[in-house]
């Protein structure tokens, strides 16, 4: 089990711009990854500020902390990053990071394409926060309601909103272009033997994601692109004064919007069915079921999206309809957790950190899936729409269900991306720090709904009863808070003193842990022969199958960090996507001023769409040189 | 357990088989790595269009509610023929390149790639003369005040708006017939305008990226780049522009003959 530390060899005259161009640019898939996660976990961060600051207005009854404005601002941008920013992107880099390994690729189909992902991610999350300094933050909430998103002559013209529609449109199509990579890795590059129904779960949850963003970030396009021309063009799509219609709006979001809960949730429902099984030293239950319930999940979230308009008037067959679909879904979710439950039974538990974050994700996932039933019911829905308990539902699904996934994956493969574990004790300290902490913030929230607390609304008055909860909650906001930064300090500390992790440290099955920690460039020497859904396993447990190359050449290799096999052929670095993403960020800046500006606008599009061009270009020479 | 091993290798013996790349590696799925990425790509592709024309039959009923010009009045149906039909005959175009490149057939590749993307400018243009003629033409709201007190708006374009004028008069006795001023049809004029010219400009500037696709292919074609060693290059671009066509053949029957 040797282990090399030190990722980077030390070269003579290294200096750190050497280092910054090799990331710059990378093409490799655990650089993306991480690239990836360190980026999401800062907007996490900056989006967790957000939420402390409406937290802090809430904590008192009229309050004046934040004014109006700001306080719209913060709702807006807390929940654009929370989604596009943190757990799409922190879900991205976990899936960037270990499916290729999963699978037992070199790498991802297309790695430019892959850092070309990236780089739209972070300068769509620029692009976005940017508002902040040269603009206003986007105030009409992130699902941007027409008309009022529009500007519809009510609010004073500011392109607030067209920062949003134009980062969000960046972002849609860093996510297109990295889950068609995903797609293609999964179906093309799987090793011999890795057929589909050996492949780990959470490879099968995030090729359905996948196919989710495929399918459904065009709608938002669309939507976002036709609000962008009502607000500078003047066409009236959803201006319903001059013929349009805002409940298109409504549509045309959500069928991106519910499938989008998907997106944030299935990959957490994939690390979640690869902890399981190791921590209880047990296959998992029902494999078929739980691959083929991601499928159905993925399916059925296609059909669920006007359970968000349930209370805007389509009517009650409407109503009825998309409350039985949504009903629906309960079933294969409901599958999941009886197979994940089965699977602890009778296991023989390791309690470490990742099962913490695990049984506590079923916990909390479990009380968000309940109330997502009853808001699926129509008339509860009436009752409590736009309240606190749409916003204690959501946050339990999105912070019980998926950051607590991701938590759990992070403390799992962090030895693998880093080759140090993370402190149990900090470990553990942070988890109950978070859980007692988020069901302090989230639960009152339910009851707070239910006496009639509105959501999105700046302030509340004194004598109605809210005081006490509301300061509850602010308190664990701190708690979670204070939990992250745990978390932080663990992720430094590790970094320099942390246990030496080895190839294995969970005694795992899948085949990430068949190369060392972490993976060399060419991620494996030799792969183990697959001929069942746990290759390490075998390897390890099994009889006598073995390497399909001896290891030991592969362990002499590993010392010798350069190495790479003749036969493996990997991708030259190239400067071409973050050229490709910078100018595609110049084209937006130049739309944004589209209607106040005209030239230098004009200008600005189109030097970043040449710049784009100059870029596909190079992309393509080099892919023909590859 | 020899068996599988074997059988996996049969796949892979598939995969090199049906990928046309020639020195790429053999894949799990058996298709070509760039190819499975843009089918991917289509398919989302797809869905942008149906958003699309979703929007525009949504809207459809508002935009006559409102007095908004009547697209039957409007959308030539000659016109939009015959541009289907060279939409169509260049998907064939295509075809007949990507054979011609298959078989190392140099002049037949020139000659079907550029009648390709002549075929692609011709529809181009046509959309253009019909753009043209739809914001030269214009259109009157007509607002009918019947005797009970109602008001109907109707969009009545320019040629028809004497005929339709004599008519109303002979419908609605006694009614009040105020006719607006001539207004072209534009992209903010009407809802119509918007949503006509949103979607078939998206499409046309897919035919536009089509077009340029193409000519680079031509181009690597004309430096002799392109054999049938790397015939996926032409065959990529191919499946592109039959997707466009499609999306015009949707394009064609929910917007101009519905």
């Amino acid at each position: 089990m040797a282990t090399t530390a030190v990722p980077i060899p030390q070269v003579g005259e290294r200096r750190w711009w050497h280092t910054a161009w090799e990331w710059i640019t990378t093409v490799d898939h655990k650089r993306i990854g991480i690239m990836y996660i360190v980026t999401a976990i800062a907007f996490f961060v900056w989006g967790g500020i957000d939420a402390l600051l409406i937290r802090i207005q809430l904590a008192q009854a009229e309050n004046t902390f934040l004014s109006p404005q700001v306080y719209n601002e913060l709702f807006t941008m807390h929940g654009t990053t929370m989604v596009f920013l943190a757990i799409m992107p922190l879900n991205a880099g976990l899936g960037n990071f270990i499916i290729p390994l999963m699978v037992g690729a070199n790498d991802m189909a297309y790695p430019r394409l892959n850092a070309l992902g990236f780089w739209l991610f972070l300068f769509g999350g620029i692009f976005l926060n940017s508002s902040y300094l040269i603009g206003h933050p986007p105030d009409a909430g992130w699902f941007a309601y027409a008309p009022l998103s529009a500007n519809g002559g009510v609010m004073p013209k500011t392109n607030a909103m067209d920062f949003w529609v134009l980062g969000i449109n960046i972002l849609g199509v860093s996510s297109i272009l990295g889950s068609i990579n995903f797609i293609v890795t999964v179906f093309n590059l799987r090793a011999p033997g890795m057929k589909f129904n050996r492949m780990p779960l959470f490879v099968w949850a995030q090729l359905v994601v996948a196919f989710l963003v495929i399918f459904s970030f065009p709608s938002i396009t669309v939507a976002s692109v036709l609000l962008y021309f009502d607000r500078n063009f003047g066409t009236a799509f959803f201006l319903p004064e001059r013929g349009g219609d805002p409940m298109l709006w409504q549509h045309l979001f959500w069928f991106f919007g519910h499938p989008e809960v998907y997106i944030l949730i299935l990959p957490a429902f994939g690390i979640i069915s690869e902890i399981f099984p190791v921590f209880s030293r047990k296959p998992i239950f029902g494999y078929a079921f739980i691959a083929y319930s991601s499928v159905a999940i993925g399916f059925l979230g296609f059909t669920v999206w006007a359970h968000h308009m349930f209370s805007v008037g389509m009517g009650p067959w409407a109503n009825a309809a998309f409350s039985a679909t949504s009903l629906m879904i309960s079933i294969p979710t409901g599958v999941k957790i009886f197979n994940w439950l089965a699977t602890l039974w009778g296991g023989s538990l390791n309690f470490k950190t990742p099962l913490y974050y695990g049984v506590a994700f079923i916990f909390l996932f479990v009380i968000g899936g309940i109330t997502g039933v009853m808001l699926a019911l129509p008339p509860l829905d009436y009752q409590t729409t736009d309240t606190y308990f749409v916003v204690g539902h959501f946050h339990y699904v999105l912070f019980g269900g998926a950051i607590f996934a991701i938590f759990a994956g992070f403390y799992y493969w962090w030895p693998k991306m880093f080759g140090r574990m993370l402190s149990e004790r900090l470990g553990i300290w942070q988890f109950w720090l978070m859980f007692i902490g988020m069901n302090l913030t989230f639960m009152p929230m339910h009851y707070l709904g239910m006496i009639g607390m509105p959501r999105r609304t700046w302030t509340y008055d004194s004598g109605l009863g809210f005081e006490f909860w509301n300061l509850m909650e602010t308190i664990g906001a701190l708690m979670i808070a204070l939990s992250v930064s745990i978390f932080i300090l663990n992720a430094i500390l590790s970094r320099r003193n942390g246990e030496i992790a080895g190839n294995d440290p969970w005694d795992g099955h899948t085949l990430e842990w068949a190369t060392t920690s972490p993976p060399p460039p060419h991620n494996f020497d030799s792969l183990p022969v697959i001929r069942t859904r746990r290759p390490v396993w075998d390897l390890k447990y099994g009889e006598a199958q073995h390497f399909t190359k001896p290891r030991d050449a592969k362990a002499a290799g590993s010392t010798d960090e350069e190495h790479t096999p003749p036969s493996i052929h990997l991708p030259p670095p190239s400067f071409y996507p973050i050229v490709l993403a910078f100018g595609l960020t110049m084209a937006a800046y130049g739309l944004l001023y589209s209607s106040v500006a005209f030239g230098p606008s004009l200008t600005a599009i189109i030097v970043g769409i040449s710049i784009v061009f100059v870029a596909i270009a190079g992309l393509a020479s080099e892919a023909a040189r590859d | 357990m020899a068996q599988a091993v074997a059988h996996d290798q049969k796949e892979h013996a598939a995969g090199a088989a049906h990928g046309h790349g020639g020195h790429h590696p053999p894949t799990s799925l058996g298709v070509n790595t760039r190819k499975l990425g843009l089918w991917t790509f289509i398919s989302s592709e797809a869905i942008f269009f149906t958003a699309l024309i979703s929007t525009y039959l949504v809207l459809k009923p508002r935009n006559l509610a409102l007095g908004g010009p009547v697209p039957e009045d409007f959308l030539g149906i000659t016109l939009t023929a015959i541009l289907a039909f060279i939409l169509l005959m260049s998907s064939l175009t295509m075809v007949l390149a990507l054979n011609a490149v298959e078989h190392n057939d140099r002049r037949g590749t020139h000659l079907w790639l550029g009648a390709t993307i002549l075929l692609g400018l011709m529809f181009l243009g046509g959309q253009t003369y019909e753009f043209n003629k739809l914001w030269s033409e214009g259109f009157h709201t007509v607002t009918i005040t019947k005797q009970d007190g109602k008001i109907e708006q109707i969009g009545v374009a320019e040629h028809h708006l004497e005929a339709e004028l004599e008519h109303l008069h002979e419908e609605y006795p006694g009614a009040q017939i105020q006719q607006g001023p001539r207004k072209p049809v534009t992209w903010t004029t009407s809802i119509f305008g918007s949503t006509f010219f949103t979607l078939t400009g998206f499409h046309g500037t897919h035919v536009g990226i089509g077009v340029i696709w193409l000519s680079i292919v031509l181009a690597m074609s004309l430096r002799g780049a392109i054999s049938s060693r790397n015939s996926l290059t032409v065959e990529m671009a191919g499946l592109y522009w039959h997707f466009v066509d499609l999306v015009w053949v949707a394009i064609f029957t929910l917007i101009y003959l519905i």
